[in-house]
């Protein structure tokens, strides 16, 4: 069935002029996504994004100002995932900036450190924020970063996972320091995301109006 | 079972299977093994089923041709028990039960499986084999080499499923198939003539072909017939249906309402039925019941039992709203100015607007010339739309402007957050503004200006609208009918510029800019007579918040909170080029140090408050205030390991910053050039971004519109797809939205209460004899179903004769091996 699918693809393309696709290949479509990081300041907001798009740590992250951007890129099956990521600094005084960023994003990581309890009440608090203020259909993760400080745990893994399911947000305990989790978040959170067929050839105009051919073909078989 | 899958792999390896006709075999039967088909790993078919198909399918290449296969089964509503035993009986019997209920189908029933003859045979489960897409099987000798290698395969894996090959051409619905177990064999023809033969052009003919086809030794039972005629009413005009009249009609001066304007159009312009198809059925009779042969006939449609109606719609048939709403995405393309729209207009004997705006910039808004009444004398501007037209429109879009508030907007302003009782609306993913606010009422006037008169239209609109924000601007008046705040990026652009518009505004009425920050009182928090009495005149502090609780600096002097600036607030498209700008600068450390002093203005401004209200302070002062992880108690208060970074962000800035408090820094936010920008942007845009400013409330307005008209709810996500995509998809989530309500109109003026594809009530008979004018004509599309019961089997044979003839039989044999 899959195979008629691309077939009938393939078909519709050639029909509508664009660009010809050998039958039945493997068509991967590109999507993009703003992605923003909350969280209190030095929970290592920047150290996971580092993590993730430059495969880096560092012992000391320098504090970020205002906000920082990166993206980075991600292959599911047979999607393409760009991610357009905001790293916003967590001081308090930059808290009013934070809707700017958050409210355009289609998913947001909330941040706290599993070795302090005050962080994860901060991450619980962002939480709330978004869901009130951001898009209703935005994914939320949480993620309870230091894990490979362990031994100075002051955030239970259990109490985390409970607030999540509540929630209904991701969750998982991440190290930037040892990368565990790092990538596993953004691949769970790229999943997540709904992905619409969005063809290159739309992007550029050439594919634009619904194409007449196939506007009377569905009129045809209406019956 | 695993003795087999041993045998066969070993048979695989077995190299004398060198032609590639016998590698082709070996191949189908490798993907059938796989797929668990042979009789022995197969369950019974009793028990309860799904509507739902589920497939799989595999390429096979043989010689040049490629072929699917392909396995179609339906899915069981629950886990089949294994416990039942199956044997070459049951399987048979199922397949004999399914062709005999299915006899009741019609060819045209479908069932939701991806080949039609699931629906014919009344099959549960089939696998077929079609060649690819455009290379279909004519060839009459490749057609027979394929039909033995599927007998072969099947019979070498003793196959528990019917196996089908499409032949002919793809619009050909001709598929051979047969079934085989040790006794009998049951074989599925198809046979698709462009024409009508006369011995099967009537039932008595089709009776005794069916026969001779069964060639039956003894006498066979009556054979039992269904019959379905149909009929194309083409005169549907009788079948009233609900018109609207949207014309330019209101763009006349005389009887112009600007109310009429308000509304987008709905529904189709013209009568969207096609045709009518009137299905008369007899379900069920003995073949000499009803005579008819090639000289009598004694079917009446009249008499047959059941009625049923099949709507068949205009191929084309222009929905209004998405016929404006594709206007509009058609200038999409268009990359001229807008006001090069005006200026090109030459007959009208008009300056350019964008000359008269690039020298003249201090402009006259239309609104309030005309509360001067001077418009008739001053020289200006003369776009295409008559004053008379184009004062109530701007009072709609501006009802602040006039005495009379039969336009105001709605008092509550909020961007719809939350989903009405969960129910998603269309194009629920668009950006939204609030519902008739002004970016709302500004975009549909513009879209219903732009059908009504073309692109001069939508453009004096559009230079009208920015002339009258410059005003606003100008004199400092708010913009009516926009969210209170910052720009929020879940608006739409036109709704976040106008936002930013309105802090400017504000700004600039809450003084004349001289206090900036968070408070638009001009005085300080001032210390204490005595604490200040030692120092000197430069190092007094100043722009003092209050006291950051009973904290002390390092000096051991209380901390102070400053009075700061507000950052700046900023639009969805500003971000982005911060976004742009930080991607080109690229990776090395010159880089992320200038993206560090891009973002560190709000940083900078800060310091420089802190150092003017804590003469005296240290970086670890003012950390400990404004980053406190950042900052450790020890000795009295000291950096945190990353502020100890060497060269890092903060330490620079704190060296730079100077003494200054808010009040007298450089303004982080400047109302007037931020105005200046919106103004500008909102009067340089070229056709295409203007449309794609106004499309989004046009679409949510269009959405609205529709569920208005009873389109239902729904709930689509969307996601990863850049704005114009997002505008494609719900230009074509609206436009199929709105066929649907066309159609559902329709069903409901033919129909009545009935059901489409459901026997008509006796009410529903008359009124589509009356709408036929009494008669019907003579039957577009005949079709009967045959079947009997012979000592071997049932067996059966369908015949469709409209302008072509489809005849397609299942007909079981004994195989009688002497």
């Amino acid at each position: 069935m899959i195979l008629f699918i691309k077939v009938w693809r393939a078909m519709a393309t050639n029909r509508s002029g664009a660009a010809q696709r050998p039958n039945g290949a493997p068509q991967t479509k590109v999507c993009q996504f703003k992605l923003v990081l909350l969280g209190e300041s030095a929970v290592g907001k920047s150290s996971l994004v580092l993590r993730f798009v430059k495969g880096q740590f560092h012992e000391y992250q320098e504090s970020t100002i205002g906000a920082a951007f990166l993206t980075q890129t991600v292959c599911l099956d047979d999607t393409t995932v760009k991610f357009e990521i905001w790293d916003t600094a967590g001081q308090e005084r930059y808290h009013s900036l934070a809707p700017m960023y958050y409210r355009g994003a289609q998913a947001a990581i909330v941040v706290y450190d599993i070795t302090n309890q005050d962080t994860f009440g901060r991450a619980k608090n962002w939480v709330k924020e978004l869901q009130r203020q951001a898009s209703p259909s935005i994914v939320i993760a949480l993620a309870g970063n230091k894990s490979d400080l362990a031994a100075k745990r002051m955030v239970e893994f259990e109490e985390a996972q409970a607030y999540a399911d509540e929630n209904g947000l991701l969750f998982m305990e991440t190290s930037a320091k040892t990368a565990m989790n790092v990538n596993d978040i953004f691949l769970a959170i790229a999943n997540k995301l709904p992905k619409s067929e969005g063809t290159g050839a739309a992007a550029a105009g050439g594919a634009r109006r619904l194409g007449d051919a196939e506007q009377a073909r569905q009129g045809s078989c209406c019956k | 079972m695993n003795e087999e899958i041993d045998e066969y792999d070993i048979y695989h390896q077995d190299f004398t299977t060198v032609s590639e006709w016998e590698v082709f075999i070996a191949r189908i039967e490798e993907v059938l093994n796989e797929w668990r088909l042979s009789k022995s790993s197969l369950t019974k078919l009793s028990g309860e089923y799904t509507k739902k198909w589920t497939s799989k399918s595999e390429e096979i290449q043989f010689q040049s041709n490629k072929f699917i296969l392909s396995y179609h089964t339906l899915e069981r509503a629950k886990s089949p028990e294994n416990s039942e035993e199956t044997d070459d009986k049951s399987f048979l019997l199922d397949l004999h039960n399914g062709i005999w209920e299915s006899t009741t189908n019609f060819i045209d029933d479908l069932d939701g499986s991806p080949f039609p003859v699931s629906s014919w045979y009344g099959l549960k489960r089939y696998i077929m084999l079609c060649s690819y897409s455009n290379t279909p099987l004519v060839d009459g000798n490749l057609i027979k080499l394929v039909m033995s290698t599927a007998n072969i395969a099947f019979a070498n894996i003793d196959c528990g499923v019917p196996f089908f090959v499409k032949i002919r051409e793809h619009w050909q619905p001709t598929y051979l198939g047969f079934y085989e177990d040790s006794e009998h064999k049951v074989s599925f023809d198809t046979i698709h003539l462009k024409r009508i033969s006369n011995q099967c052009s009537h039932l008595s003919g089709l009776v005794s072909l069916f026969k001779s086809k069964i060639a039956s030794p003894v006498a066979l039972d009556a054979v039992v017939v269904s019959t379905k005629f149909s009929y194309e009413l083409r005169e549907v005009d009788a079948f009233a249906w609900k018109k609207r009249t949207q014309s330019n009609e209101f763009l006349s001066v005389d009887g112009f309402d600007v109310k009429k304007l308000l509304e987008l159009p709905f529904g189709s312009d013209k009568n969207p039925i096609h045709s009518v198809l009137l299905n008369a059925i007899w379900p069920k009779f003995r073949e000499c019941a009803i005579v008819d042969s090639s000289t009598f006939s004694e079917i009446d449609p009249l008499m047959a039992p059941t009625w049923t109606i099949t709507l068949k719609m205009r191929d084309t048939f222009n929905c209004q709203l998405s016929e404006t709403i594709n206007k509009v995405m058609d200038l999409l393309d268009n990359n001229n100015l807008l006001m090069d729209t005006l200026g090109l207009s030459k007959s009208l004997g008009l300056v350019n607007p964008l000359h008269k705006i690039t020298e003249a910039p201090i402009t006259i808004s239309k609104l309030v010339k005309a509360a001067m009444g001077q418009s008739r004398h001053m020289t200006d501007f003369k776009g295409p739309i008559a004053d008379e037209l184009l004062m109530p429109l701007l009072y709609y879009v501006f009802p602040d402007a006039v005495e009379d508030n039969t336009f105001n907007y709605p008092e509550q302003l909020e961007v719809e957050f939350k989903p009405v009782d969960g129910e998603q609306k269309l194009c629920g993913y668009v950006k939204t503004s609030p519902e008739d606010g002004l970016v709302w009422r500004v975009s549909v006037t513009a879209a219903r200006l732009f059908d009504a008169g073309g692109l001069p239209y939508l453009a004096h609109l559009w230079y009208e609208f920015c002339q009258e924000l410059q005003y606003r601007w100008e004199h400092s008046i708010l913009v009516p009918g926009v969210a209170e705040g910052a720009p929020n990026a879940r608006t739409c652009l036109l709704h976040q510029k106008l936002q930013l518009l309105n802090c400017c505004i504000r700004r600039a009425l809450e003084g004349t800019g001289s206090v900036p920050g968070n408070s638009s009182e001009d005085e300080f928090f001032d210390c204490s007579e005595g604490e200040n009495d030692e120092q000197l005149p430069w190092d007094r502090p100043v722009g003092r918040l209050s006291r950051f609780g009973d904290a002390v600096m390092k000096n051991g002097a209380p901390l102070y909170i400053p009075r700061t600036q507000d950052p700046a607030p900023k639009t969805e498209d500003q971000l982005e080029e911060d976004a742009e700008l930080m991607v080109r600068l690229g990776d090395d450390a010159k880089a992320s140090e200038l993206r560090a002093r891009m973002m560190s203005a709000s940083l900078l401004s800060d310091m420089e408050a802190f150092k003017a209200a804590n003469p005296g302070a240290e970086l670890c002062d003012f950390v400990r205030w404004y980053s406190p992880r950042d900052w450790k108690p020890d000795g009295g208060g000291a950096l945190g390991d990353r502020m100890l970074l060497p060269g890092n962000a903060w330490a620079e800035a704190w060296s730079v910053a100077r003494p200054v408090p808010a009040a007298r820094q450089r303004r982080l936010f400047d109302e007037t050039r931020e105005a200046e920008q919106v103004l500008h942007f909102l009067r340089s845009r070229s056709v295409s971004s203007a449309a794609e400013l106004l499309l989004p409330a046009i679409l949510r307005a269009g959405a609205v519109k529709a569920h208005e008209e009873g389109v239902p709810h729904g709930s689509t996500t969307l996601g990863g797809v850049d704005t114009r995509r997002t505008f494609e998809i719900a230009a074509r989530e609206l436009h199929d939205a709105e066929r649907e309500a066309c159609r559902a109109l329709c069903l409901r003026t033919v129909l009545g209460t009935s059901e489409e594809g459901k026997p008509l009530d006796v009410a529903g008979r008359s009124r589509v004899l009356g709408a036929a004018g009494g008669a019907l004509p003579a039957p577009a599309r005949r079709e009967f179903t045959l079947r009997v019961r012979d000592c071997v089997a049932p067996q059966a044979m369908r015949a469709a004769l409209a302008s072509d003839m489809t005849i397609i039989g299942a007909f079981t044999e004994r195989v009688v091996c002497l």
